[in-house]
């Protein structure tokens, strides 16, 4: 009986350390980029506004720059989510939004990098789908989605669709470039999986891990059609509300001040 | 409307951070001032009689974290009525911002067009002209 109360203690202890591990990381990793990203911008913004001939070349240093400060908050979101949904399934920060306006603004994120793969993004979402959901997580499973399909879509367009579902949300991200075997469609959404050969393609095999997860905690499940050479389709299936009891607190009534 | 009535405050202890959203929000015109913890944004409070259109909120700091400060603020009947939005990394906001009954957040790290909206959205004029 001791021991047992040792170990649970230690457990107790080991799953602390780990939250407060995953707090301060978050806070220690997006600090400088929040000042390093701002600097970037305004940086830009002054530069642009000067309108003078000789200031293009510091501005397209500026473009690239800040893509890469981009880049590298999308790494940094990546690996913390992954160490916060391979650590028990986290309490989700929930309010109400509409999902659709949420699939505009990471749309019109992602549609410069879209466009210089040689894609262009095309939503389809004709009315609100509003429901409770944890709209930082789902931004991100989103965002991963389309990067896949601007990674690997083969210069062509990309569709997108958010649409009320029978008593829920249902979202799919439609390429039509490389597309994935059947023997590779069951392990896509593991952790650290890739399908690609690491002589064409980087990538640290976490963005359908990410994906996935989010969608699972939020009571959805998320699926692919794909053949090689016939592009995939990623089919986000949502309940309208994410179950109570799966996180510690609801904000029915709120909405985000983030865009 | 004063100038000082525009004045947005923000509560960030990493001073990169805060000269950078100071400079970015005095570039773009907006009245703005910086403290680098609780502690010191109540004796900033206390020492003016105009009080600030907004206060940008970090939360994770030394001596007076934003949670603490908000609990103060909330306290006092002039200061609770002053608009709070959360700053931070923290991956609970919009839970944090009910339980601290703040106006809203910014995600860190945050992008330029969001914190100007902000900034907009809770001073008086907007955008100082000619500043």
């Amino acid at each position: 009986m001791a021991a047992r109360n040792e170990a649970e203690q230690t457990l107790r202890r080991a799953v602390q350390l780990r939250d407060e591990f995953l707090s301060v990381a978050s806070h220690e990793l997006r600090t400088p980029l929040t000042a390093l990203n701002l600097q970037l911008e305004g940086l830009h913004k002054l530069l642009a506004a000067q309108g003078a001939a000789d200031t293009d070349k510091a501005l397209r240093k500026l473009d690239t720059a800040i893509r890469q400060g981009e880049r590298l908050n999308a790494l940094v979101e990546g690996l913390l989510a992954v160490a916060q949904l391979t650590s028990g399934r986290p309490p989700l920060d929930v309010t109400t939004f509409d999902l659709a306006e949420a699939a505009r603004h990471v749309v019109a994120r992602l549609s410069p990098a879209a466009a210089r793969a040689g894609s262009e993004i095309r939503l389809v979402a004709p009315e609100p789908v509003t429901g409770a959901w944890d709209r930082a997580r789902l931004e991100q499973a989103l965002a991963n989605l389309l990067g896949n399909a601007i990674k690997y879509g083969a210069r062509a367009p990309i569709d997108v669709e958010v649409v009320n579902d029978a008593g829920g949300a249902r979202v799919t991200v439609q390429d039509h470039g490389i597309g994935i075997s059947e023997a590779d469609q069951g392990r896509i959404f593991g952790c650290f999986e890739r399908a690609v050969p690491l002589d064409n393609y980087g990538g640290l095999g976490l963005g359908l891990f990410i994906a996935h997860q989010i969608v699972e905690a939020h009571g959805g499940d998320i699926e692919v059609q794909s053949a090689p050479s016939e592009g995939s389709t990623f089919t986000v299936r949502l309940p309208r509300n994410t179950a109570v009891s799966r996180h510690r607190d609801t904000a029915p009534e709120e909405t985000e001040t983030r865009k | 409307m004063t100038a000082s009535r525009q004045t947005i405050l923000l509560i960030e202890d990493d001073e990169d951070v805060r000269e950078t959203i100071i400079d970015t929000l005095r570039d773009e015109g907006f009245a703005a001032d910086g403290v680098e913890d609780g502690v010191a944004a109540l004796e900033w409070l206390t020492a003016r009689t105009e009080k600030p259109a907004l206060i940008l909120l970090d939360l994770m700091m030394p001596r007076m974290s934003g949670a603490e400060l908000r609990e103060r603020l909330l306290q006092d009947s002039v200061l609770s009525q002053i608009p709070v939005v959360i700053l931070s990394a923290d991956g609970y906001l919009a839970t944090k911002n009910k339980a601290l009954r703040t106006s809203g957040y910014l995600r860190k790290p945050l992008r330029l067009v969001d914190l100007l909206e902000v900034a907009r959205r809770y001073t008086e004029s907007g955008q100082l002209t000619g500043v």
